[in-house]
């Protein structure tokens, strides 16, 4: 079992040149298990990407783990 | 007389004065080979340069010809974290510390991805040519690494790809592969493209192909390229790019 919070990191936190600055707080919503994701103002190009490739490549392998229970994950980029 | 390789003529200047440690007023330079870029990578060629010292002034030898690979890419296998050659004229060694960290990283950090989608696994590294690397995985759970249709290899790949854009000084290319996932997939993309080209073939209209990412569809492309009743093209945008095979015109 795989904690998601923590592939996130693995997988932000190499690509940000302010690993410091990266918060990510977890929520459970109705349907969704939600991971906000902020990073450093000067990282946010860096975590989406041109035309959002880098961000659907994170949740690409984000979304690819199993999670107990019938709830989703979503990983929100918030600015 | 030593040869040098290069995506441009300039490349391959710098890089072989460096290996001479020669200013570059010291030798004499040949072009060998002007070098192309290819169109969607297909074609592409080094440019080779031979250089000759001013010093002991002799006459080049210019009959080494494109040889592409063969020998830097097997010494640079061997050491997969050497560093980087040259891609601009201006690669100080903190350029060169740079590339060789990251080449180190970068595979840390696939396998550190790996692990978490739950498929750990084990990884060699190659340099298939210059700043071409070719990252083997190896695992109990390909199916879990892959994705459905490749799509978490070539997330990963991508990532991979862009860490070492930031990381690394010099631009690298990378390609995953899973077990024998990408030898697989190509076969599968050439049977499809075949039978893709029959059908456009036997309808007399265009058949379009599921959207795929850009190395798959170059496969698509190159495949039919030599086909005398087919040709094909891409449409639509990223990341939805899909490849068209339509049949050719006939000439009247």
């Amino acid at each position: 079992m795989t904690d998601v919070k923590e592939l996130i990191l693995t997988i932000v936190q190499p690509l940000v040149t302010y690993p410091d600055d990266i918060k990510l707080v977890e929520r459970e919503t109705e349907r969704f298990h939600e991971y906000d994701l902020q990073v450093n103002h000067e990282d946010i190009g860096r975590i989406i990407g041109k035309h959002g490739r880098v961000a659907q490549a994170i949740r690409t392998i984000v979304y690819s783990v199993k999670v107990p229970g019938n709830k989703r994950v979503r990983l929100n980029i918030i600015e | 007389m030593p040869t040098f390789e290069g995506s441009t003529i300039q490349a391959a200047i710098q890089k072989g004065l460096t290996h001479l440690d020669l200013p570059r007023d010291a030798v004499n330079v040949e072009v060998v080979a002007e070098g192309r870029k290819g169109f969607f990578g297909i074609g592409r060629k080094p440019a080779i340069v031979s250089l000759t010292a001013l010093a002991q002034q002799t006459t080049s030898v210019a009959a080494q010809s494109a040889a592409p690979a063969s020998a830097p890419a097997a010494s640079a296998a061997a050491k997969p974290a050497k560093p980087a050659q040259p891609a601009h004229q201006t690669m100080t060694p903190e350029h060169r510390r740079a590339d060789a960290v990251a080449l180190k990283t970068v595979q840390r950090y696939l396998l550190a991805m790996a692990a978490g989608v739950q498929a750990p696994a084990t990884l060699t590294m190659k340099r298939a040519a210059k700043n071409h690397l070719t990252v083997q995985l190896q695992t109990a759970k390909p199916g879990l690494l892959i994705g459905h249709h490749g799509k978490t290899i070539n997330a990963m790949q991508y990532l991979g790809q862009v860490y070492l854009n930031h990381h690394a000084h010099s631009k690298f290319n990378l390609l995953l592969n899973v077990g024998e996932y990408r030898q697989r997939r190509s076969g599968i993309l050439a049977r499809l493209a075949e039978r893709t080209a029959r059908e456009a073939i036997a309808t007399g209209q265009p058949a379009m192909l599921e959207p795929m990412p850009a190395f798959e569809r170059k496969q698509i492309h190159a495949h039919l390229a030599n086909s005398r009743h087919v040709v094909t093209y891409s449409e639509g945008d990223e990341p939805r790019r899909y490849v068209v095979v339509a049949p050719k015109p006939r000439i009247s």
